[in-house]
């Protein structure tokens, strides 16, 4: 019986030797001379701003912002290159945005040191007014590259997507955020266009690997990581593209225990990673870069 | 020997990636669960205690008052009738739906709560409706009305207006289509919550997004004083 579960394994090993790479078989070593970058990431935070009581049903003491922000701290502390990003929805949960209307909320993010985030669904609940006055509180920007702001409040206060030097490394982050109708009350999102997002997330990852030489692509997405229940979501958009290593994504508060990797379009690996809601968790995944090369293909190594 | 096969095809593998310009990412990845274990950090727990503070003072914040207590009931109880009552009157003075064309229907499960004599607070609303349920406004086929009967029958009764339930067969209250059933209900029990599998029958609808929560806080509100009612709008066979 061992001998035989033995010889699956070995041989399924070959079989992925020989199409995929050679990577996979012993456990990789990190070279010792390669720069760390450290993504930290939280998705769908909801408004939970305390930490859930000790008699709650299913989350008992866990999450809360003053922890994470302890969490935070600890990690920049050792960590000279990191980035800190959100995946959208961070209103909408407690009576904290009922009566805050998204301010503290955003106020406690800058003190946290987001880098970055993008709009969720339920971020258009306090009206396209209500997230404009809500964001006067925040230090950090806005990545939406396929919904079209032009004619409301929020022109010219996002942007497609931002590039962070951090170390040696350029990094790109642009967002993805979901289909508003039928998910949105029309009053609440006015004229905000939504556009096809994976022609677009196609465009600017090429733009920011190859024009802007970015080390590293990131996708925050809240277009969810179902593949059933939306048209569009993380693993079609890891399918559908190229160029990004990493989608971020949320809206479905998926808890991965670790980012999957898909194949892209041409074959090249592309991580996803969610982790969950309500500031249970802070997704961390590490990247140590290699030398960079001209017109480089990247292949990552899961370690 | 299986190891220097894999060796061998290993180098040769590493040999044609290097070839076609491959950077080699490393990936360590590690999800840290916020949990007791990190203390708060005291900076940011000071900045938040004044909000902390406020919400406490809204939640106290009086909006009505109760001539009696209103509690779950069946085949009907004060406090769905309630709920559903005021979701019509809300969505109907805000024009959301015309007047007199709607039924609801919500579920006893949903309600969390009694609300006890006495002054009423934004508290006590969210302790009855603690879900963000938002309202759906949908149209069901008529005979949608005998798969709700059926329902009603064997759940022995959940929170509805604009129609009656007399002996176990249904009548809305004011026939407006005799095709349609216009039925306004929370987006959970309309997403096949509780097995109210009828709203899958359905033709159009609309969430409106607003949350059941706000509905009951305006209409406690606007209306001030609440009576509880009980008008045997169900009774069963």
């Amino acid at each position: 019986m061992m001998k035989r579960r033995l010889f699956i394994q070995q041989s399924a090993l070959l079989g992925a030797g020989v199409s995929v790479a050679p990577t996979l078989f012993a456990t990789p070593k990190i070279p010792d001379q390669l720069e760390k970058l450290t993504i930290l990431h939280t998705n769908d935070t909801h408004s939970n701003i305390e930490t859930f009581p000790e008699d709650h049903a299913k989350y008992p003491g866990q999450g809360g912002v003053a922890r994470r922000h302890t969490v935070i701290q600890n990690i920049r502390s050792s960590e000279k290159n990191a980035l800190l990003l959100d995946a959208g929805d961070i209103f909408q949960g407690t009576p904290y945005f009922n009566k805050f209307e998204g301010t503290l909320e955003m106020k406690l993010m800058s003190q946290m040191g987001y880098d970055c985030a993008t709009i969720g669904n339920h971020d258009f609940d306090a009206g396209l007014e209500g997230f404009v006055k809500a964001y006067q509180f925040a230090d950090f920007p806005f990545v939406c590259a396929n919904y079209d702001f032009t004619n409301t409040p929020l022109n010219g206060l996002t942007s497609s997507y931002q590039i962070f030097q951090k170390g040696p490394f350029k990094v790109g982050v642009f967002g993805l955020g979901v289909g508003l109708n039928g998910l949105v009350p029309s009053v609440l999102y006015g004229d905000t266009v939504h556009q096809a997002p994976i022609p677009i997330a196609n465009n600017i990852a090429k733009h920011l690997r190859f024009e802007e030489s970015c080390d590293l692509v990131i996708c925050l997405s809240h277009l969810g990581y179902h593949p059933k229940q939306f048209d569009d979501c993380d693993t079609l958009l890891a399918a559908e593209s190229e160029n990004i290593d990493l989608i971020i994504g949320g809206h479905t508060h998926t808890f991965l225990d670790r980012p999957e990797v898909h194949k892209n379009k041409v074959g090249e690996q592309v991580l996803i990673n969610q982790v969950g809601w309500a500031g249970l968790a802070l997704g961390r995944i590490d990247f140590y870069l290699g030398e960079k090369k001209r017109h480089e293909r990247h292949k990552l190594v899961m370690v | 020997m299986n190891k220097i096969h894999l060796f061998v095809i290993g180098c040769i593998g590493a040999g044609l990636w290097a070839c076609s310009s491959v950077r080699k990412v490393y990936v360590q990845t590690d999800k840290v669960p916020i949990t007791t274990l990190s203390a708060p950090d005291d900076s940011m727990q000071a900045f938040i205690a004044p909000y902390k503070q406020q919400l406490a003072a809204e939640m106290d914040r009086q909006i009505g008052y109760a001539t009696d207590n209103l509690k779950r009931g069946r085949p009907e109880g004060s406090l769905g009738n309630f709920v559903v009552d005021a979701t019509l009157s809300f969505l109907e003075r805000e024009g959301s739906i015309p007047e007199q064309r709607y039924v609801c229907i919500m579920n006893n499960g949903g309600l969390r709560s009694p609300i006890s004599q006495g002054i009423i607070t934004v508290g006590d609303i969210y302790k009855l409706m603690p879900f963000d349920n938002t309202v759906v406004v949908a149209k069901l086929p008529k005979n949608a009305l005998d798969s709700i009967c059926q329902y009603l029958t064997s759940s022995g009764g959940e929170p509805i207006a604009g129609f009656t339930m007399n002996e176990g067969s249904c009548q809305v209250n004011s026939p407006s289509d005799p095709d349609t059933l216009y039925v306004v209900t929370s987006d959970y029990l309309f997403n096949g919550g509780d097995h109210m599998d009828f709203f899958g029958m359905h033709y159009s609808y609309r969430n409106t997004g607003v949350f059941l929560r706000d509905i009951l806080i305006q209409e406690v509100e606007e209306r001030d004083t609440i009576r509880p009612v009980i008008d045997d709008r169900i009774t069963l066979e």
